[in-house]
């Protein structure tokens, strides 16, 4: 098509669409429908290019949400959810949308992560309406589903929320729903954003012929993508120790952080003990025993120490802390030791590390920057992210990794009015007219039409094979904390403030995970004195560890060989392993 | 004689040993800030200093409320042991460094312009370019800055409304209860609430030598005070 042709197409194209417009305010012979209309249409226009909707679909969703807006124009709505690109995009972009289409004023808060968790157990605490709506980690499923305090949204879809949910949603389409769904099979929290931890390393350096001869000799078998943790500490001491220095820089063969801070606790409680094969098998999370070392039985969690079934001082746990510490001292950037999450994020960009065993793909986007030394000058990047090596304790049919869902959630403390308006806000964010380009921006897929679509086709190799994984089988193995922890902001500080003893030394790693199971099982009781809505815990008695550890499952008996042989595949076979 | 004089000895140490005496007093800092904190008589008024007098007299603790300037008051509180500052709000940056009672106050911050600005803002994006008034040491403070905004701060908040008045800054970012108190106290009409964008959780934040058992009773009194509809009627005395 000649470029006037073209530009002739578009115009029909989008006299089209303004017809279609008119036809549809003029059925309800309304003027502020036209302006609510047009603005639609920029806005579809404009900012939704990307869409798996045709635009006659897109602009039938916005007509559904300026009628369903109506009763709640001019309020003011207000939501916080967690700073990621993601999160960002809708408060700067999304919001303004909704805001000029509806005539809702809405205000999406950003902050830290932690603070989403402080307000979000404040509001559930004191029932005091903070927000209209929560952008909350899924990881909270097993906190909603017995504190009561959570609208369940399958029954407000079809009850007091029918007028107001969106005939479109497809709910079916939704990646994420698993995470989200209580164990009475209600769903509580409708995904917003999902990413993954992976494995994350230099596939430039992992290519070079120097290093493959150099590491074979060594080590005995090939430089690539490691299945397990023995592979993983090969690699990193290969990089730190061997290698050394590449084109004059010193570089690292392992990045991490450790500073005494609230994200040292998800360092741990996103499954780093599942990754080390701490808990059981079963997908989400592990039966009985999860990912956080507490046992349950019947819904009722039952004790998070050995002496109780548990696993969190178990010896996989401990390995698994004693790998931790051991690596960050060893092969990471001495300045790792000082770092919070959000200030060791940056450090894989800068061009000095060769591998991170965890890594969320949440830094997607950011570590696409064209200006970064870990780009192309092609725009493609000389990294990868693939499935994470296993621990030695890990068994096949367990959960491997951590996928963030970060989820709407309303409480039931916020006034139903208020609510029904916040929800029409989640659905425009998460609707099909808007998820694709949502997704592009921000690199957090929740829908199946969006990671199938022609357009993820052919962006798939910007993005160091995130399409692939979250195409790929090995993404079931990947998930939030589930529905064994009955409090999750009331437990989840064990974790940062007991492991960083470990990290400074000030215990050793089976003192300091002694103390936080102890610990754990304390506020479990307190939990079981207080009662919840359902599921309380319901403590065992203590017994001898001997008497757990020699049962099947966990908690693990300690292997006598923690380092098995390295094991490493190609990139692809990496993916295909999981098939 | 000496007998019986000892044996009313020992009954009057041990009636004095079974009542144990706290003789902790706590040191609790704020910042002036009406309408939160005001100086006055004794240790001053506003909403914070009487949720934070009534809360430590209801869990049978004594204090001393004393106002000082604010990166005073956080030097000291992480100093000094039986020191609390208030309120503080709480972030991940500062959670290991205090024992925290939470929240004492839920305040809003809103960006203020002038009621002639040419800027509307929308979205917190909308302030960006724009030159924002705050004051040191202020979560708004390093809140604005970690997403680059640019930020002319001063030692107190208060002189920002007439700053803004004078077109010295564009924006001015401010606690709600606080513009409101300053507009009012001024006698302001040319100000414009935009857009309230940040909600903020503020707490007790206590030396990390504090006892965890004395946190916890404060924590349980505070949450006392939330059901039994004192903190609320607290605030609405100084809205």
């Amino acid at each position: 098509m000649i470029y006037e042709d073209k530009r002739q197409y578009l115009a029909r194209k989008r006299s089209r669409l303004s017809e279609l417009t008119l036809f549809l305010c003029a059925s309800i012979l309304s003027v502020s429908c036209m302006a609510d209309m047009l603005a639609a249409e920029k806005w579809v226009n404009n900012e939704f290019k990307e869409s798996t909707l045709t635009k006659n679909q897109q602009m039938k969703e916005m007509q559904w949400f300026i009628n369903a807006a109506k009763p709640f124009k001019g309020m003011t709505i207000r939501v916080v959810s967690e700073r990621i690109d993601t999160h960002v995009y809708e408060a700067k972009v999304l919001a303004k949308a909704f805001q000029e289409i509806t005539g809702i004023k809405l205000v999406h808060e950003i902050t830290g992560e932690d603070d989403v968790v402080k307000k979000i157990a404040t509001q559930t605490e004191l029932d005091y309406s903070i927000y209209d709506a929560y952008i909350n980690d899924s990881d909270f499923i097993g906190t909603h589903y017995r504190t009561g305090k959570v609208v369940a949204l399958t029954d407000f879809m079809v009850g007091e929320g029918k007028d107001v949910t969106l005939p479109s949603l497809d709910l079916e389409d939704f990646i994420g729903l698993s995470f989200t769904t209580g164990p009475d099979g209600k769903l509580y929290q409708l995904p917003d954003q999902q990413f993954a931890n992976l494995y994350w390393y230099r596939a430039d350096w992992f290519d070079r012929s120097d290093f493959k001869v150099n590491f074979k000799k060594l080590y005995g078998y090939e430089l690539g993508v490691p299945q397990n943790w023995s592979a993983y500490e090969d690699i990193a001491e290969f990089f730190t120790i061997h290698v050394k220095t590449i084109d004059g820089k010193k570089i690292y063969g392992h990045m991490d952080y450790g500073k005494k801070d609230p994200s040292l606790g998800w360092r741990f409680s996103d499954a780093w003990l599942s990754m080390a094969g701490a808990g059981d098998k079963g997908i989400p999370n592990g039966i009985p025993v999860d990912e956080w070392g507490i046992r349950v039985e019947n819904c009722h969690p039952v004790g998070a120490s050995v002496s109780r079934g548990g696993a969190l001082n178990s010896p996989a746990a401990v390995y698994a802390i004693t790998k931790f510490t051991e690596w960050l001292n060893k092969f990471a950037p001495p300045e790792a030791k000082n770092m919070n999450f959000s200030q060791a994020g940056a450090l894989p960009g800068q061009g000095a590390i060769a591998q991170q065993i965890f890594w969320y793909t949440a830094f997607t986007a950011a570590l696409t920057d064209p200006k970064l030394p870990v780009m192309n000058s092609d725009g493609l990047p000389k990294w990868r992210m693939a499935p994470s090596p296993r621990g030695p304790y890990w068994e096949k049919g367990m959960k491997l990794g951590y996928q963030d869902t970060g989820s709407w959630t309303f409480m039931t403390s916020t006034p139903l009015r208020n609510r029904k308006a916040a929800w029409l806000y989640a659905q425009f964010v998460t609707s099909k007219t808007v998820s694709l380009q949502k997704t592009l921006i921000g690199l957090t897929p929740i829908r199946n039409s969006d990671l199938m679509s022609d357009k993820m086709t052919k962006v798939a190799d910007k993005y160091g094979g995130l399409i692939e994984f979250y195409r790929s089988k090995a993404r079931v193995a990947w998930t939030p904390t589930g529905s064994n922890v009955p409090d999750y902001p009331g437990l989840s500080d064990l974790w940062w403030k007991n492991v960083a003893l470990a990290v400074n030394e000030q215990l050793s790693p089976q003192d300091a995970m002694n103390q936080m199971a102890a610990e754990m099982d304390e506020r479990l009781i307190e939990l079981e004195q207080k009662g919840q809505e359902r599921c309380a815990p319901k403590m065992n008695p203590k017994k001898d560890e001997s008497y757990w550890l020699n049962r099947p499952g966990a908690p693990k008996a300690k292997l006598a060989n923690e380092k098995p042989q390295g094991i490493t595949l190609p990139y692809e076979s990496s993916l295909e392993a999981w098939d | 004689m000496m007998k019986t004089y000892g044996m009313y000895l020992a009954v009057f140490i041990q009636g004095i040993l079974a009542f144990p005496v706290s003789t902790t007093t706590f040191t609790l800092l704020t910042e002036e800030l009406p309408p939160y904190s005001i100086r006055g008589n004794d240790s001053g008024t506003g909403a914070s200093i009487d949720i934070v007098s009534q809360l430590f007299t209801r869990a049978n603790f004594d204090y001393e409320i004393i106002i000082v300037p604010w990166k005073r008051a956080m030097r000291m509180s992480l100093s000094d042991e039986n020191t609390c500052i208030f309120p503080m709000q709480r972030n991940q940056e500062r959670e290991a460094s205090y024992h925290w009672v939470s929240p004492v106050l839920i305040t809003q911050t809103g960006f203020y312009t002038r009621k002639d600005s040419p800027h509307k803002l929308v979205t917190i994006d909308d302030a960006k370019g724009l030159i924002i008034g705050t004051y040191n040491g202020s979560a708004v403070a390093e809140y604005l800055t970690s997403w680059g905004y640019k930020v002319y701060m001063t030692p107190r908040d208060a002189p920002n409304i007439q700053r803004l008045m004078k077109k010295r800054i564009d924006v001015w970012a401010a606690d709600t209860l606080s513009a409101k108190y300053l507009e009012n106290k001024h006698k302001i009409t040319n100000m414009k609430e935009q857009l309230v964008y940040f909600s903020t959780l503020r707490a007790l934040a206590c030396n990390t030598k504090v006892p965890e058992t004395k946190v916890n009773k404060l924590q349980q009194e505070l949450k006392l005070m939330y059901t039994d509809g004192t903190i609320e009627k607290i605030i609405t005395k100084y809205k």
